[in-house]
């Protein structure tokens, strides 16, 4: 028997079902994602793109019904969200959640230290932290007053998405998903959101982008791209893929699956 | 039996007889009394109290404001000197003064009110402070008074009065803790009057503990051009009713009442506010937050009256509530009753769950789901606690409600 070597993926999603209530939304998904890589997943509305999102994160109104998901060979699925993010897993919100009250800053330091303590590392000094968000601020130039104040709250759309980029320059995640994050975006803002997740990409992190157009990929280039239909995945190629269904729209993905 | 004996009466004859035969004649008010509807005090009544002068307790420093350059201290309604540390030519003890002073001075507050609380508190009283801040006088260092409720039984009773003289300025601490007390009672009347173009700025804290019982009574009369600020926060006390009354009888006032109250187990808070605008030309904002957890209770009953010649009043109310389980209650009744015309007044009460969205957002970036909650019901309370401009009381009190937290 011939031995084959194993593939060391930072996710693997095999055979992924999720409902909400009584609807099935994800039904079967099958996904693995190494480090280094950038996949975007595409796909109509209503495909199970925000599922499959909030389903990786672990938020609760979701109910996996079948499959498997591991991420660095854990079982991601029987994570805590707040563990999962400990582990590396990081989620730009689509809409991201004002919270009067919190300030952006205290929120973050409380961020970091819970999950350097998971880690088994000391708190981050005031000094190193405020150093950081100097740093990190600059990178998607958000201005840092906005820092101080309360999270989102009273942001503007773009102020909110370049916050999302700004807080996982700050985690330095393993894997950020990326949902919609360019939805509601003028051209600069989207120059700047990307600019800051193209710094951010290393050999050791990894990318899932999810959208609906392909004018984010412009900017921040693939390495695969996946459609998302009806709750799978039906087609996957290289980032000319994007500009295909950019082309032909994604009437042509319901074309062709009706005639095979 | 009676509900409350003095063991250590002293002085006040007078007005301790009268108020005795008002309260040998009264009964507790019932659930059919309106203001007592959601706050019984059938089982309390049943208890009894002593007056007594007990002298047990070692400093709290650890619960006392740190900055107090002038502090009084009282133990179950009796004056510990040794606690008590620095003075002020303004500050007098009640127990000092003879009932021809007391008298006179509770007549320049304005405004006396009866009613059970300030009936046993006329029969029982033991001490308090009669602070007389001079005209022009601003008073740099907080004033911290406080009242230790010790052993089981006991009952403090005290008696505060606050002249606030014309462009006079000054900041009081009402400090009620408890050490290691057990089903204890505490009752206090506060009267105070702002003069015109004087600011007096309260700040109360309730931290006793479970068992306590705390009945305030608390009367203000404005004159033109005062401010008024109390900021109430409830931490601990099993039954715990504040009845807060303003009578706004300048032009040209503002009235400021905060609250925050975290209630955890079976506490019970109720704080029951008014505010008479009697006068036009005056400003008001009132805004208290609940948290309730547990098998907890919470009751807000605020209420606005504009008469007929108060114009022009710009009067706001709030009260927002936070049920932290599925055994706590709130209930909460704003009321507005407005005779004048040209008026701009609002009031508004909300109360609901923690913010699931907020919270699986935080739990997202990695904050576990009890210090995720925690942020939440720190940021809900403390833009309450942000509207207190002296930043080292702002603190304390901050610091105070993250150590409650801590029980949620």
């Amino acid at each position: 028997m011939k031995s084959v070597a194993k593939i060391n993926y930072m996710l693997e999603i095999k055979n992924l079902h999720a409902k909400i209530e009584d609807k099935e939304i994800l039904k079967g998904i099958n996904l693995t994602v190494k480090a280094g890589e950038v996949h975007a997943i595409m796909g109509p509305n209503g495909s199970g793109k925000s599922t499959l999102s909030s389903v990786l994160a672990g938020r609760e109104d979701y109910e996996v019904t079948g499959g498997q998901v591991s991420f660095n060979g854990k079982d991601l699925l029987d994570m805590a969200p707040e563990d999962r993010a400990r582990e590396g897993v990081f989620l730009a919100f689509q809409y991201p959640v004002e919270i009067p009250g919190v300030s952006n800053i205290n929120f973050l330091k409380t961020a970091i230290n819970e999950i350097r303590t998971y880690n088994g590392k000391e708190n981050i000094t005031a000094k190193d932290f405020m150093a950081l968000v100097k740093e990190k601020s600059a990178l998607v130039e958000l201005d840092p007053k906005l820092a101080q104040r309360a999270v989102n709250h009273g942001f503007s759309g773009g102020e909110k998405k370049r916050n999302e980029i700004f807080q996982m320059a700050m985690l330095e995640p393993k894997l950020a998903i990326l949902d919609e994050t360019d939805s509601g975006l003028d051209i600069d803002a989207l120059r700047i959101v990307a600019n800051g997740v193209n710094k951010l990409k290393s050999k050791d992190n990894a990318t899932i982008v999810i959208t609906h157009y392909q004018r984010l990929l412009d900017y921040i280039v693939p390495d695969f791209v996946h459609v998302l239909y009806n709750g799978k995945i039906v087609k996957s190629g290289g980032k000319e893929l994007a500009l295909e269904l950019e082309e032909k729209g994604y009437d042509w993905i319901k074309n062709e699956l009706q005639e095979a | 039996m009676s509900w409350i004996v003095n063991k250590d009466e002293k002085g006040f004859a007078e007005i301790r007889k009268k108020a005795k035969s008002v309260v040998a004649g009264m009964e507790f008010p019932g659930l059919k009394d309106e203001d007592w509807k959601y706050t019984r005090l059938a089982k309390i009544s049943k208890k009894s109290f002593t007056v007594e002068n007990t002298k047990k307790s070692n400093a709290l420093s650890d619960k006392f404001y740190p900055g107090a350059k002038v502090r009084f201290v009282f133990e179950n309604g009796f004056f510990r000197q040794d606690l008590s540390h620095g003075s002020s030519n303004y500050v007098k003890r009640v127990d000092e003064l003879t009932e021809a002073q007391l008298t006179a001075a509770l007549e320049k507050t304005g405004y006396v009110k009866s009613g059970i609380v300030s009936s046993y508190n006329d029969a029982f009283f033991t001490d308090g402070v009669c602070i007389d801040i001079p005209a022009k006088t601003k008073i740099e260092d907080v004033i911290e008074v406080v009242f230790i409720s010790n052993g089981n039984g006991h009952a403090s009773v005290v008696k505060n009065i606050i002249l606030a003289q014309e462009e006079s300025n000054a900041e009081v601490i009402f400090n009620f803790i408890a050490d290691g007390a057990n089903e204890n009672l505490v009752n206090n009347v506060f009267h105070a009057a702002v003069h015109p173009n004087a600011k007096l700025t309260v700040y109360k804290i309730q931290d006793e503990v479970s068992g306590a019982s705390h009945f305030s009574s608390e009367n203000i009369f404005q004159h033109n051009n005062s401010v008024f600020e109390i900021h109430t926060i409830t931490l601990n006390g099993d039954l715990v009713r504040n009845d807060l009354n303003i009578k706004v009888n300048g032009t040209d006032c503002h009235t400021h009442l905060g609250g925050v109250f975290i209630a955890t187990g079976k506490m019970h808070v109720d704080n029951h506010t008014i505010v008479d605008h009697q006068m036009p030309n005056c400003t008001s904002d009132e805004i208290y937050k609940g948290i309730a957890n547990h098998n907890s209770t919470g009751v807000f009953n605020g209420k606005i009256f504009v008469r007929r010649d108060a114009q022009k009043i710009n009067a706001y109310q709030n009260s927002a509530n936070i049920l932290l389980s599925d055994d706590a209650s709130i209930y909460a009744k704003p009321e507005l009753e407005i005779y004048a015309d040209d008026v701009k007044c609002s009031h508004g009460t909300t109360t609901g769950c923690i913010d699931e969205a907020a919270l699986f957002y935080l739990r997202a970036r990695g904050i576990g789901g009890e210090s995720a909650r925690k942020l939440l019901v720190h940021a809900f309370a403390s833009d309450v606690i942000e509207k207190i401009s002296n930043e080292p009381v702002q603190e304390w009190i901050l610091s105070k409600l993250d150590h409650k937290l801590t029980e949620l």
